[in-house]
């Protein structure tokens, strides 16, 4: 037989146009439609200073049924090592604090910020949502939440529907989501605003709290409702934009942070009323209801080869927290295979109307209070990039972030000693992401 | 000793803000023809979900705010 | 009114489906438009067109062209114009195939009788047909046809998608709305991509007839099937499918049971998968070496 054959594609396609007496046709664009879609990463975010470190596992997948129904199952797993501001402030002199147990005390030296070594755990999350379409505009999902750790658990679910309009160049959506989270802190829950006790044995040995006369357990639900609509605006862009709603109710205060106590004048913390501990330090205490409103918008426009997105969000709570946050991103796509996107974000928050960052010994004791300095003043920003690469099976990405945050401190909080040290660090992460994406 | 909740500020202010950002949005854009979405059904001009869950749990667990585009996903006790 | 252009019209979701049978196939065609009229017109346009063909190149009507050549007995013939360039295309398939794609080879079905699906072929049958096979032994000077008597024309490895590409011309000239045209398979789509971003195309399994086995989004060109699914013989457990071998008289060796695929117009992807079945064992390699786009099942 004939060893090397000529393609014969050429041949036909002038034999078709002669034919049929037309122009040559555009080539055809035909792809298998893929059953299952996997989208997997493998995360590392870092602080600086020995604080927070958390590796985590995610995978999504998407199983699609025909064009109308899908199933999407998404589970993470993350573990989180390292140290976490307690709340408490530097001081001039060591300090010691008493784990959340009653025992593990930790001592901090002068000038260090107090950071909570006990703070490690894994943490399983899965979600569920089930995606149909109900005649030729309309889109329902229905969705289910939940995550375990050690300490804390979440149950959810959420709805949400869309709707086309304007030869599906309007789409109006709403989503409705609820959610019970149950919070059994090592310890028990600490009263707010009562001191922190010097270390003490753990009679019945279930670490719960209660033969402390605290309460084992207690817990929140979270309402929020969402409504919003993306538009194209033209063959090159289009905007989105929505409103959520949230209300969170029940036990708000996180058991584990603490507020300092020092002296109006020198800043030197003050004694301890309690055994075996010897400065004064006061679990934080928030306000049992929380409401949330936010207004969310994104612009993506589409160049030739590239495109960028912007969005921008305002948030504001009954907390007396209001933030904006505004990101950019531009995506380079160098060739058929792989592109380029770098990232902006910028982040600036105001503190919540009970933000301390200490407390002074003498003041009457305020009705709620949180040195948490992630409910301070604060500004932030993030830069990074994203690399894809797509190969014939899927697409591997790498993303690279670092992410800085600056808190202020409370005004008025820098008396005496306080001046000369740094209350509100700024805190420094790094974010690393490999991830692989596959459908088959 | 008053509970010292403030109610949200500017409610009604930032329902109006969305409705008027929504009605600028849908206003003059009486269509755009199927055949000139091509780009819009490009890849990159989708929302990456995957990706915004990842950074909405960090940013979730470092800063005051959550969401907007879409819900949080699920609490933690990380915040 | 003209009953040739027949047809049903019904609305499914966001389409209009236009519905009717022709060349022993179910035809269909989906249109996603606002314009009732141009979804009437096209109904009409394409079921007159598909039956014109149909009936224009049958074996079994007395006016026939097929008829004509057969009736010719030897005689030079004058073919018009259409039925000149599908004698031109056909040449080309033979030429480009080294005589496995051969128009002149429908006579082979005597032997097969693929309807009955039984039996072997007769094995004196084969060569005695094969004196009657071969486009080398016609005189094709266009317009001019000369058939030796006992030689017929077939025109049904092309027809089917040659009206596809017909109808979906003039809809294209027509209209910019997305139009797919189905004719039972072999199929081609125009205009703009549907609203719900492609065409969703199954290929039928083999295992669960009647169930897709892949799953082909189309936005752009046409796909066609070629396949023993529907029309083959088992013989002791081997199959035999119905696309023979022109050189040979027997299905190429070691075939495919189903090849799909994608080209810019119907008759360029039927002409790929029938060819590429007649490469036998070697479909693959045929189909990989023209750098098509294409799904195969074995």
């Amino acid at each position: 037989m004939q060893l090397k054959k000529k393609p014969i594609g050429a041949t036909l396609a002038a034999a078709t146009c002669s034919l049929l007496g037309s122009l040559p046709a555009a080539p055809a664009a035909a792809q298998e439609a893929k059953d299952w879609s996997i989208d997997t990463s493998l995360l590392y975010y870092g602080e600086d200073n020995g604080r927070v470190e958390d590796v985590s596992l995610m995978a999504t997948i998407r199983r699609i049924f025909d064009e109308d129904r899908s199933l999407n199952a998404t589970l993470t797993v993350d573990s989180l090592t390292g140290a976490t501001p307690n709340g408490a402030v530097p001081a001039n002199v060591p300090q010691t604090f008493t784990g959340p147990s009653g025992g593990g005390g930790y001592t901090v030296e002068p000038g260090e910020q107090p950071l909570d070594t006990t703070f490690l755990d894994t943490r399983t999350a899965l979600s569920l949502s089930w995606q149909q379409a109900a005649g030729n505009a309309t889109r329902w999902s229905v969705g289910f939440s939940g995550s375990d750790e050690y300490d804390y658990l979440h149950l959810g679910v959420d709805a949400r529907l869309e709707r086309d309009f304007n030869m599906r160049n309007t789409t109006a959506f709403v989503g409705l989501a609820y959610g019970q989270d149950d919070i059994k802190p090592v310890g028990g829950t600490p009263i707010g605003l009562s001191p922190m006790a010097g270390e003490v044995e753990d009679e019945d040995g279930d670490d719960d709290g209660d033969d402390r006369g605290r309460e084992s357990e207690d817990s929140k639900d979270v309402a929020d409702v969402l409504i919003g609509v993306t538009q194209v605006l033209s063959r090159r862009s289009l905007l989105e934009v929505a409103y959520s709603y949230g209300q969170s109710d029940g036990y708000l205060t996180d058991p584990y942070k603490i507020l300092s106590v020092v002296d109006p004048v020198t800043g030197v913390p003050a004694a301890s009323t309690e055994e075996g501990i010897p400065y004064l330090y006061l679990y934080e205490k928030r306000p049992d209801s929380r409401t949330k409103q936010s207004l969310f918008a994104e612009w993506r426009y589409a160049l030739d080869r590239d495109s960028f997105a912007l969005n921008f969000r305002f948030m504001d709570d009954d907390w007396g927290v209001q933030s904006q946050t505004a990101e950019a991103r531009y995506r380079w796509n160098i060739n058929d295979r792989s592109y380029l996107e770098p990232h902006l974000r910028w982040y600036t928050q105001s503190a919540a109307d009970f933000y301390r960052t200490v407390l002074f010994a003498g003041d009457a004791l305020p009705e709620f209070a949180s040195a948490d300095y992630r409910l301070a003043d604060l500004d932030a920003y993030t830069i990074g990039a994203k690399y894809g690469l797509h190969t014939d099976h899927g697409e591997f990405s790498v993303r690279l972030e670092y992410y800085q945050q600056s808190p202020t401190e409370s005004p008025g909080s820098a008396v005496g000693d306080l001046a000369n040290l740094d209350l509100t660090p700024d805190m420094k992460a790094v974010i690393v992401q490999f991830g692989y994406q596959f459908d088959f | 000793m008053s509970t010292d909740i403030k109610k949200p500020r500017l409610r009604r202010g930032l329902v109006a803000a969305t409705l008027v950002a929504a009605a600028l949005a849908t206003a003059g854009c009486a269509g755009v023809e199927p055949w000139e979405r091509d780009l819009h059904a490009r890849a990159d001009m989708q929302a990456d979900a995957h990706d915004a869950a990842i950074d909405d749990h960090i940013y979730f667990s470092k800063e005051a705010s959550s969401g907007g585009r879409g819900f949080a996903g699920g609490g933690c006790g990380c915040n | 009114m003209d009953t040739n252009s027949t047809f049903d019209l019904t609305r499914d979701k966001r389409l209009w489906r236009i519905e009717f049978s022709a060349m022993a196939s179910p035809c269909e065609i989906l249109c996603e438009t606002e314009d009732l009229d141009f979804a009437r017109a096209l109904g009409a346009y394409a079921a007159a067109e598909a039956r014109r063909i149909d009936e224009k190149f049958s074996r079994y009507k007395a006016d026939s062209v097929v008829a004509a050549m057969l009736e010719s007995r030897g005689r030079s013939i004058t073919v018009d114009d259409e039925t000149a360039k599908l004698l031109d295309y056909g040449e080309m398939l033979w030429r480009v195939s080294e005589g496995r794609f051969d128009l002149t080879s429908g006579i082979l079905r005597h032997a097969w009788q693929f309807e009955e699906a039984t039996q072997a072929p007769d094995p004196q049958r084969i060569p005695e047909l094969m004196r009657y096979v071969g486009w080398q032994r016609l005189q094709w000077a266009p317009p001019v046809l000369t058939l030796p008597a006992g030689m017929e024309v077939d025109f049904g490895g092309i027809g089917k998608e040659y009206a596809v590409d017909r109808v979906a011309d003039w809809a294209a000239r027509e209209s910019g709305d997305p139009v797919l045209v189905n004719f039972g398979g072999d199929l081609r789509c125009t205009g703009a991509a549907p609203a719900s971003g492609a065409w969703q195309v199954g290929i039928e399994s083999l295992a669960k007839p009647g169930q897709p086995a892949k799953r082909i989004e189309l936005t752009s060109g046409a796909l066609a099937t070629s396949g023993d699914a529907r029309r083959a013989i088992v013989i002791d457990g081997k199959r035999y499918g119905h696309i023979l071998d022109a050189r040979t008289g027997w299905p190429a060796p070691g075939a495919p049971r189903s090849i799909t695929v994608a080209a810019p117009t119907c008759s360029q992807a039927g002409s790929f998968s029938t060819l590429a079945m007649l490469h036998g064992a070697d479909a693959e390699a045929f189909l990989r070496a023209e750098n098509l786009r294409y799904w195969l099942l074995r």
